[in-house]
């Protein structure tokens, strides 16, 4: 969970205090860290950011969907994904920020290869508490500047041929 | 013609990359506004977004691959 301010940039320091309610549990200054998260680059950091660590239950199962599609999760006894609610109250936060949250997992057992698991960029959230519309700049996401890498790379073999 | 051609085969290419199990975050059941990197929690009425204080941050971990747009 990482704290933007409403222009999509980062906090660095805080001017006034900060607390928000996730389950129950209050956040506030102390909570939060400057710097880059493990999980590897991303556009929002460095900025002040907190960490929440969780175990799926194997029993909370919903059925698979993509959630740029929207509609809300099914549960699903025999459904392919595992689902995790965190109820989030920002009702004290102040309105100078926006809350960006990420999901990763610690380790991941791929092919006996242990390896980290992040959500693409593209399945982040955020929340703008604030009643402008404000415009932010979205941020290119690495497999998206892979991409551009091997066009620009074709471009260029392209004029060499 | 060809360019659709590049495109379709540089988007299976990533898919490929990325076709393995994967995380995902969902609010309030796709209850935002998306924006580039940044989705907007908030219901947008009439070009305004309306504040809401509260919310569920949704983890999703699907342990099959789950057929994601092509937005690489």
């Amino acid at each position: 969970m990482a704290l933007l301010d409403v222009n999509g940039g980062g906090v660095k320091t805080l001017n006034s205090g900060l607390s928000l309610n996730i389950d129950g549990a209050t956040f506030d200054s102390d909570d939060f860290t400057f710097g880059q998260q493990t999980f590897g680059a991303h556009g929002v950091f460095e900025t002040l950011f907190a960490t929440i660590e969780f175990s799926f239950d194997a029993n909370a199962k919903i059925t698979t969907y993509n959630v740029e599609d929207g509609g809300d999760p099914i549960a699903d006894a025999s459904g392919g994904s595992l689902l995790e609610n965190f109820e989030v109250n920002v009702a004290d936060l102040n309105k100078e920020f926006i809350v960006h949250f990420d999901l990763s997992s610690k380790e991941l057992n791929k092919g006996g290869k242990k390896s980290l698991l992040v959500a693409p960029f593209s399945h982040d959230a955020g929340y703008l508490p604030s009643d402008n519309t404000v415009s932010l700049v979205p941020v290119p996401e690495p497999a998206g500047l892979a991409l551009l890498a091997l066009g620009l790379l074709g471009l260029g073999l392209r004029r060499k041929i | 013609m060809m360019n659709r051609l590049i495109g379709v085969v540089l988007c299976s290419v990533s898919m490929g990359v990325f076709a393995e199990p994967v995380l995902q975050l969902d609010i309030d059941g796709g209850n935002y506004i998306e924006d580039g990197d940044i989705n907007f929690i908030d219901v947008l009425e009439e070009g305004v977004l309306t504040r809401e204080n509260a919310f569920t941050v949704q983890a999703i971990h699907t342990s099959t691959v789950v057929p994601l747009s092509c937005l690489y």
